[in-house]
């Protein structure tokens, strides 16, 4: 925190990155259903990415995420979880940080968020589906 | 829609006072009286009537900044600039004692980087340099003071208050084991001038003032320098006689001539103004409060016009994103890879991510209920839409601990 160093009027975001950033439609996580859940990044490196997917025949129905880390961060869990449902297991395996990205025309300092976007991805496609229900969850910490 | 920005889009909010406040007009006024082409420019340095009355200007302003720290108007120094008073002071005064009084230097972790970085540069020349570290509320342990004065030490460098978080420093403390080993203190007072009642009478032999914290121009500032007994600087720049040597170079009459009226203005106000901005601190802060999952950097009795908060479960440099229209200090810079953390933050062991996700917010004579109001309307809405999707929100509200959650201090800090 120098002196003036850091004023937060308007800071610069790639476009892509503002307008996702600005108005993400697939965060939260899933309140019900039965999804795959994966993680990528750490809180202590500075970002950190879970995603859910919902699968059915070898097809993704359903994308949310959940993010802590820099507008980049963000904009990467709503550009994935925009482009996953309809697409095959496959299709989504095939998908790597460096098409991630091209496709948010990422600053070469911002590259590795996408890798973790990358990483929180490969661990949902890999992690065994799971049945979520927030309701009973709530019922559980009595909200 | 032609894209062009409303009204409302178009009001922001300065709550960065404590980085720069603006001039007041009747310091601008003052300061235009010495910038005419018809009067006003003669060399104050000149015998003849007209510079003579700048010299006399000058005066006027030496005696109204020294009236501002107790001290008598021969013992103020002008500098470009507190960067330029805390290395004159610093380096000045462990150059001038040649190491006689012993060859440690010792100052404070938490001190700003004018004050850091010539200590450095004492190291480099030979200097022993100590650096005292700080507790989680931001105040050195003066029994390590103590310790560290047991080696012969010629100066140590103590802010009045921190510039991040409006802590106050235990000077007058300090000054008292400083005396008894025959050390001089210097005192960086940037953020307490005109904010806090000061008297070098309470043992400071420098100290350090700026013009642009206090409603002056940039470019000015004084050092304050005692004169019985008499302290020994070495001066930085080498040239004509002006200043006592000290400081050679024409005086910008203009700029002191600023800074005098400032001076004569904060202590004016100096039994109102501080209450007036306590009271709004302390409406910033029960606005933040209220959202839950914030700290406060620093202490609840630190200066009237700083505060500093950490927000869990939000990330710095979305946060900053999100609020366009506020000007304040953070520290989130770029990626967690390169992103320079604050030093402030980091000695009082405030994790990484959570200085990240902290903000500077300062007020000054021009701020009102309507900015606190409107910061704190804006800074909510940023965390609660970006906790509404935070893993780090969940898992904190949940219940998991912030040591867990955020990996424990950065610095490892005692």
């Amino acid at each position: 925190m120098v002196e003036g160093q850091a004023v937060l009027l308007e800071p610069e975001l790639p476009p892509r990155v503002q307008a996702l950033f600005a108005q993400p439609r697939h965060a939260g996580r899933p309140r019900t259903g039965r999804f795959q859940h994966g993680t990528g990044g750490m809180v202590k490196s500075g970002n950190l990415l879970e995603i859910w997917i919902a699968v059915r025949d070898q097809e993704i129905t359903d994308a949310r995420f959940e993010a802590f880390g820099c507008p980049s961060t963000i904009a990467c869990g709503e550009w994935l979880c925009a482009w996953l449902p309809g697409r095959t297991v496959g299709a989504a395996e095939r998908l790597t940080g460096l098409e991630l990205a091209e496709a948010l025309e990422l600053e070469p300092v911002k590259r590795s968020v996408a890798l973790v976007a990358e990483d929180a991805l490969k661990a949902a496609l890999a992690a065994p589906a799971q049945d979520i229900d927030d309701d009973a969850e709530d019922r559980k910490y009595g909200a | 829609m032609n894209g062009r920005p409303t009204a409302e889009e178009l009001q922001r909010v300065y709550l960065d006072n404590a980085a720069s406040t603006p001039l007041d007009p009747q310091v601008r006024e003052r300061m235009l009286r010495w910038l005419g082409s018809d009067t006003g420019y003669a060399n104050p340095g000149s015998r003849h009537a007209p510079g003579r009355e700048a010299a006399a200007e000058l005066e006027r302003a030496r005696a109204e900044v020294a009236a501002l720290l107790g001290a008598a108007p021969e013992e103020i120094v002008w500098t470009s600039g507190a960067t330029e008073a805390n290395n004159l002071a610093i380096l000045g005064a462990a150059r001038a004692s040649g190491g006689r009084r012993g060859r440690r230097v010792i100052t404070v972790r938490t001190e700003h980087k004018s004050v850091l970085a010539p200590c450095r540069q004492l190291a480099r020349e030979g200097f022993d340099v100590v650096e005292l570290p700080v507790a989680a509320d931001g105040l050195p342990d003066l029994e390590q003071l103590a310790e560290a004065l047991r080696e012969p030490t010629c100066l140590v460098s103590m802010a009045a208050v921190n510039n991040e978080t409006g802590v106050r420093l235990p000077w007058q403390e300090a000054a008292a084991l400083v005396k008894a080993q025959g050390a001089l203190l210097h005192v960086d007072a940037v953020q307490a001038a005109g904010r806090l009642p000061l008297d070098v009478a309470a043992g400071a032999d420098l100290m350090s003032v700026s013009a642009h914290k206090l409603y002056g121009p940039k470019g000015i500032g004084a050092l304050y320098v005692r004169r019985q007994p008499r302290v020994r600087l070495q001066p930085l720049l080498h040239g004509g006689g002006q200043e006592s040597g000290l400081r050679p170079g024409t005086v910008a009459v203009h700029q002191v001539a600023g800074m005098g009226e400032a001076c004569r203005l904060a202590r004016l106000e100096l039994a109102t103004e501080p209450p007036r901005l306590a009271a709004l601190r302390d409406r910033l802060w029960r606005g933040l409060e209220a959202l839950g999952g914030v700290r406060r950097n620093g202490r609840t009795d630190g200066v009237a016009h700083i505060l500093n908060v950490a927000f869990i479960g939000v990330h710095g440099e979305a946060l900053a994103a999100q609020l366009p229209r506020l000007a304040a200090s953070a520290s989130s810079a770029c990626t967690s890879a390169q992103g320079e953390m604050s030093h402030v933050l980091r000695a009082m062991g405030v994790p990484e991510q959570l200085a990240h996700a902290s903000l500077r917010l300062s007020l000054g004579r021009f701020s009102t209920e309507q900015d606190v109001d409107l910061a704190v309307e804006w800074i909510g809405a940023a965390i609660r839409r970006l906790r509404a999707f935070s893993p780090v929100w969940r898992a904190w509200q949940a219940g998991v601990p912030e040591e867990i959650l955020y990996g424990g201090g950065a610095s490892g800090a005692a």
